[in-house]
């Protein structure tokens, strides 16, 4: 194990409360832009795009710090890593000068095909000894902070070795990155795999937390799903303040990907945030970038054509 | 049994989650899973997993092809799911993965080919419109340059908006698309030549289409390959009019160059060398 990755985590800066900005939230984003401290983006909705992406982009660049949380860098996939899409995230990265980006445990992609999707890796010792080489490689190309996010999953995967909380940790120590812990993916998780949230928080490297995915997700029957299309609820935030009280995170968000709300609500549960940092980590809550505004403020038309990316499945 | 590798569960799962094909003969009994693993396989996720995946799939080519989508009706899921199984995406930008709907409609859509002959058109033509809006293009802003004194004639040609694609099919396209809107049948459509000029609007960034007559359509086109001189592009006009009084071809020339410009077609002028 390394931890070259906690003293590098010192060092990271304190962003504070933030939104996931996606082109249906855009506008108001904007127009709310006092009220959110930071904003996180899907890199594939932006490397090599021109129009209204580009627009969006240079747009938020101008007034939020920015950092990039991947969908298809396909850390667990058996294929070869692909080269382009460094070569262009690295590109992004650092135009918009990003503090730290993030990825998937997960695997996308495999024989060159991409499915679009965060498809859960069997629990194994081969997969962390992968995933973690991976990760070492990508973090180096790239030249800055590295961290994983865990995803929800629907399916124990066959040749499973270990529980989710040891591949976590063993990935993420073997690779010496740092966390995104998304503590809905590990409330949804609890419900699906039957186990206490808590003691999987308990089980692994909380320290390695930089920066925490706060979400909402659907009930279907006798599954439920990791949607971000619904309101946040209570027991998510309850891990939320379970892991803000035990170590030091520096930055959170809201990730909403469809069945967007009235911003309002969005703002509401921003708040929400703010107030259970202030209780247990009020260094997190006090970043504050108000009066400042955007130079230009029209508004970007978006068009509804095509998809963007996002974290979650859609469901 | 040795242990099943990383790469064998990826690639075993992966055709589980995403062919019906191998989806069915595993639940049967008699897939090519190899059987190292297969009991241990949970095959109500592989269901869950193949469901949100075809959804995430019909949610792209819906947003994409919607006219498309509203041709084909009842049988527009079954085609997105067939032309995944012959064109898997290959790239990480998600919409890509719908880039070659168009190509597998002519190379495997003959069964609706007969009775709409014109949808392989009309799909490249709602294509292109997600490959413009995307296109990593910036558009300068130029001045426009008001043609007073013969010498510019010469001098200087239009400049074309670089985000811009010229189609001609052998279909109405833009009147299938208007019948579609209006909730029109589009059997029976008959064959006829258009040409349409698809174009990002510099302010807007929304896309645009142009429906031209074959003289724009070829001074446009001229106006792609190299930059021409509004004398040139007069010339071209006029030989491609033979039958028509010339002065009257320049009047409609100048019109049509007014026109192009209001429409950020032709974005300003440039000088030539």
């Amino acid at each position: 194990m390394t931890t070259q990755f906690l003293d590098a985590k010192k060092r990271l800066p304190n962003l504070g409360i933030g939104l996931g900005l996606r082109r249906e939230l855009a506008n108001e984003t904007f127009d709310n832009a006092n009220t959110i401290d930071w904003l996180e983006l899907v890199p594939e909705n932006y490397m090599g795009l021109g129009g209204a992406a580009r627009q969006r982009l240079e747009k938020v660049a101008s007034r939020f710090p920015l950092v990039s949380h991947g969908i298809n860098l396909s850390l667990g996939s058996t294929d070869d890593l692909n080269e382009e899409y460094l070569a262009s995230l690295k590109k992004l990265l650092d135009r918009v000068d990003a503090p730290w980006f993030s990825d998937h445990l997960c695997f996308t992609s495999v024989d060159g095909v991409y499915l679009h999707d965060l498809l859960p890796l069997p629990f194994s010792k081969e997969a962390v000894k992968h995933a973690a080489k991976r990760a070492q490689k990508v973090q180096n190309t790239i030249s800055r902070p590295f961290l994983i996010e865990n995803i929800s999953f629907y399916m124990q995967m066959p040749g499973s070795e270990m529980t989710e909380a040891q591949f976590l940790s063993e990935v993420l120590e073997e690779g010496d990155c740092g966390l995104l812990l998304d503590v809905n993916n590990v409330y949804v998780n609890s419900r699906n795999h039957n186990f206490d949230p808590f003691e999987f928080m308990k089980q692994i490297p909380l320290e390695r937390t930089v920066q925490i995915h706060v979400a909402g997700h659907s009930t279907g029957p006798g599954v439920v799903i990791d949607t971000h299309g619904s309101k946040v609820i209570e027991p998510v935030f309850e891990l939320l303040k379970f892991v803000l009280a035990r170590t030091d995170v520096k930055a959170v968000m809201i990730e909403r990907d469809q069945n967007f709300p009235e911003f309002s609500e969005l703002l509401g549960e921003l708040a929400r945030i703010r107030a259970i940092a202030a209780e247990v980590q009020p260094t997190l809550a006090s970043v504050n970038r108000s009066n400042l505004t955007f130079e230009n403020t029209a508004p970007i038309i978006e068009s509804t054509k095509g998809r963007e990316h996002a974290g979650a499945l859609s469901a | 049994m040795p242990a099943p590798s990383l790469r064998e569960i990826e690639q075993s799962l992966s055709s589980l989650w995403l062919k019906e094909s191998c989806r069915e003969s595993f639940m049967k009994g008699d897939s090519t899973v190899s059987p190292s693993f297969a009991a241990e396989i949970d095959r109500s996720g592989v269901e869950l997993y193949a469901t949100l995946l075809q959804y995430g799939q019909q949610d792209l080519m819906v947003s994409i092809y919607p006219y498309c989508a509203k041709i084909l009706k009842k049988k527009w899921e079954p085609t997105v799911r067939d032309y995944f199984l012959h064109y898997p995406a290959n790239h990480y930008n998600l919409n890509r993965a719908a880039q070659r709907f168009p190509t597998y409609l002519k190379n495997e859509g003959s069964q609706f080919l007969s009775k709409y002959p014109f949808l392989a058109e009309l799909a490249e033509y709602e294509w292109l419109e997600l490959e413009l809006l995307e296109m990593d293009y910036v558009v300068a802003p130029q001045l426009n340059l008001v043609l007073s004194k013969p010498e510019q004639f010469t001098q200087y040609a239009p400049l074309l908006n670089p985000v811009l694609l010229l189609r001609q099919y052998d279909y109405p396209v833009s009147l299938i698309v208007d019948k579609l809107e209006s909730k029109k049948s589009v059997s029976g459509i008959k064959p006829q030549t258009s040409r349409v000029a698809i174009y990002r609007h510099p302010s807007t960034n929304h896309c645009k289409f142009l429906d031209v007559g074959e003289i724009a359509f070829e001074v446009i086109q001229a106006s792609i390959d190299v930059p021409h001189s509004y004398a040139d592009l007069i010339s071209l006009a006029v030989a491609r009019a033979a039958n028509v009084d010339p002065q009257k071809t320049v009047v409609e020339f100048l019109d049509l160059i007014e026109k192009l410009q209001e429409l950020q077609v032709f974005i300003g002028s440039t000088k030539l060398e």
